[in-house]
């Protein structure tokens, strides 16, 4: 059972073994893998706990429930950045595509090589990986439920000689209802609200919702607890306290709130890493009209990558929006507007994802209601790679037909033929001519095996302070060049084998 | 009708940007966001309610400024937003969103609190001919906080 704000009468007093806080990617692992070890577990999550019995298919409705300030979270920079986070049980992976990647051998690599990672081994994350696949679920969709916007793409990169692959999702019997960001009404997404939180409670971890973790309670370089507030999630007011006292705590509150958290407590940052390079996958979205119906929105809303430019950082992958959604994001009022709306079915959509050089910073909270405050600045080399990728996808849909390409590029917004492209592709932009989003913060409390360098080591314990794990995407010291939540999922379950093997330490 | 979030003023202002970016008439579909105003502004009212005190206190400064300065700075004229007709605002938006100025940017911003508020009514969906690929599930038991 998942103790909700309407169940919990009183103050929370209580003890575990270890306590978790947060139930995205990183702590719904962590608690399932423990309790699953016979270990006496606590989650807490700050957000509510919704079923599919709650999706209503419509945006409005699901961003407002459980996306953070109703997606309004971003880095201030030039451009500012939305970053978009979940709050609820399943955290961040309850409003992702279900999109799943292994981390690539070559980014393990570069990490041991090159950022003090040394003894990582890719061979020894291979029994976490499939273990994670496994738990959530991890399949290859039919052309069908992939998606009319894949085939679109398919047809396009051919003419140019790219090939268009299938990605892989984390669902069961996906029926490609093509709204996976906004709740799953199929109930077929393997978030982890699904996935594993159900898994932990039967292995008899304890969870509850609408909890915040406010202050971590330290002694002697230990980590002695937690101190919170139950919230109500009508109006954000807090309502009782929170007092949980645990030989370990598991920091999984995404890479935007765990460095905020630690930064307002002046904890665990002697190697002054801590809110330090943040990295997000910058995306850029091209939209194309077709000539034909495409009906983008019957199939999954992510179907499809290419991944021919991955090694100059630049990923395709999909990217089709509701309504509401797709005609916020394009350029045009009145009858422009109203035309692109009238013509959704003939829309067709791509992401642009690059793997950043660029590393922004996180810091404490600067204002009250928040519960971080960032600056990430695109540099140019990014901007010149997302600029490319651009083109490329613009080139593709211009090559399957399209009758006008949506750049999201205020310089040239629209193209409305392959010459109008040729003269975006010599016209020289800023980062901050592009509409920037991201979805993919890694890196704030970065690992290593230098405590001067990195904030935890390679089992994700803070250098500074015993028995104070995270668990989550803050760890990962460079962006990821694909999706981070099985990697996310497979490291936390690798932490939680060496929490279980060494819990008689703490 | 009384909004959690949106005062009096709020209203008037965010049913100008409506209309503004989403004009009744023309050749694609009949429907305006002024029709429909009473419908689509609660759910403006409701995204802005789960904001942060800042953000949606920032959000609805913004309309505030926006209604006061940009009929000076793109039409010329020293009239409040709120007051304009349509085919006006509509001439007032396109010239701020090409502007390429901090403006267009704002105008991203806007369209996030009118856009999904609007295209999520049933009747909004009919005019456009969307329809979600499967009705939602027999057992929805509405929204939750
Ligand atoms: C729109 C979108 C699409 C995405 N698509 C994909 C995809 O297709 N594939 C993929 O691999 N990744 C995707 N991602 C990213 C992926 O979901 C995240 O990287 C991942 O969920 C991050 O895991 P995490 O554990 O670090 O944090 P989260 O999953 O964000 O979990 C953190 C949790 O901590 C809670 N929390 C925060 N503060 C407190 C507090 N004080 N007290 C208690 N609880 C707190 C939060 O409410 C949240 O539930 C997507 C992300 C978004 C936004
Ligand atoms: S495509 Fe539809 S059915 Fe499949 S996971 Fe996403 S929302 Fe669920």
């Amino acid at each position: 059972m998942i103790r909700e704000f309407k169940d919990i009468k009183r103050d929370i007093n209580e003890h575990a073994d270890v306590l978790v806080i947060g139930s995205g990617a990183g702590g719904a692992v962590a608690a399932k893998e423990l309790a699953e070890k016979g270990i006496d577990v606590i989650l807490i999550e700050e957000g509510s706990y919704f079923t599919s019995k709650n999706y209503n298919q419509d945006p409005n409705d699901m961003m407002g429930m459980m996306w953070r300030d109703s997606g309004t979270t971003l880095a201030l920079g030039l451009p500012p950045v939305s970053i978009t986070l979940g709050k609820a049980i399943g955290g961040t992976t309850l409003i992702n595509s279900a999109t799943c990647f292994r981390t690539p051998e070559t980014v393990i690599e570069k990490w041991r090589k090159s950022y003090g990672c040394e003894g990582l081994d890719y061979k020894e994350l291979l029994p976490y990986f499939e273990k994670v696949e496994n738990e959530i679920s991890v399949t290859e969709l039919s052309e069908d439920v992939l998606g009319a916007v894949y085939q679109v793409v398919k047809r396009g990169a051919k003419a140019l000689g790219l090939s268009a692959k299938p990605l892989r999702h984390n669902v069961k019997n996906c029926e490609g209802a093509g709204i996976c960001q906004f709740g799953c009404p199929r109930g077929a997404k393997q978030s982890t609200d699904v996935s594993y939180i159900p898994k932990a409670i039967q292995a008899g971890a304890r969870i509850f919702a609408n909890c915040r973790a406010t202050k971590l309670l330290t002694e002697s370089g230990r980590i002695r607890g937690v101190k919170g507030k139950v919230i109500d999630p009508s109006n954000g007011k807090a309502k009782h306290n929170i007092h949980i006292t645990s030989k370990i705590v598991c920091l999984a509150m995404g890479a935007m709130i765990t460095p905020a958290f630690l930064l307002k407590q002046r904890l665990a940052n002697t190697s002054g890493q801590v809110g330090k390079n943040l990295t997000i996958h910058p995306c850029g979205r091209v939209v194309a009209e077709m000539e034909e119906e495409v009906n983008g929105h019957h199939g999954v809303s992510q179907g499809g990558q290419i991944d021919a430019f991955a090694g100059e950082g630049i990923m395709l992958e999909g990217i089709f929006l509701p309504p509401g959604l797709m005609t916020m994001s394009l350029p045009g009022v009145g009858e422009d507007h109203k035309y692109i709306a009238k013509h959704y079915k003939n829309l067709a959509a791509f992401g642009v994802m690059v793997s950043d050089t660029t590393r922004g910073r996180v810091f404490r909270p600067l204002l009250p209601g928040f519960p971080f405050s960032s600056w990430y600045s695109l540099n140019k080399t990014d901007t010149g790679k997302l600029k490319k990728g651009i083109e490329i996808t613009a080139e593709i849909f211009f090559e399957a037909g399209a009758k006008r390409v949506f750049t999201g590029c205020t310089k040239m917004p629209i193209l409305n033929s392959k010459e109008d492209l040729e003269i975006f592709k010599t016209m020289p932009v800023r980062a901050w001519h592009f509409e920037l989003a991201a979805f993919h913060p890694l890196g704030t409390c970065r690992f290593g095996n230098d405590p001067g360098e990195s904030v935890v080591d390679m089992n994700l314990e803070s250098h500074d302070i015993k028995g104070l794990f995270i668990p989550d995407g803050s760890p990962f010291p460079t962006s990821l060049g694909v999706n981070p939540q099985v990697t996310i999922m497979a490291f936390a379950t690798r932490t939680s084998d060496y929490i279980a093997e060494s819990i008689e330490r703490y | 009708m009384t909004y959690k979030i949106l005062s009096n003023k709020d209203v008037k202002i965010f049913e100008a940007l409506g209309s503004g970016i989403i004009p009744g008439g023309g050749q694609h579909f009949e429907m305006g966001a002024r029709d429909l105003s009473e419908k689509w502004l609660p759910r403006t009212d409701y995204l802005l309610s789960r904001m942060n005190l800042l953000s949606r206190t920032g959000m609805r400064f913004l309309g505030k400024l926006i209604n006061i300065f940009w009929p000076m700075v793109y039409l010329r004229q020293f009239s409040q937003m709120i007051h304009l007709p349509e085919d006006e605002l509509v001439i007032l938006f396109h010239r701020a969103e090409s502007s390429g100025t901090l403006s267009s940017a704002l105008i991203l911003l806007l369209k996030v609190l009118i856009c999904p508020p609007f295209y999520g009514l049933k009747e909004v969906k009919e005019s456009i001919d969307y329809k979600e690929k499967f009705p939602n599930p027999k057992n929805f038991e509405g929204i939750k906080a």
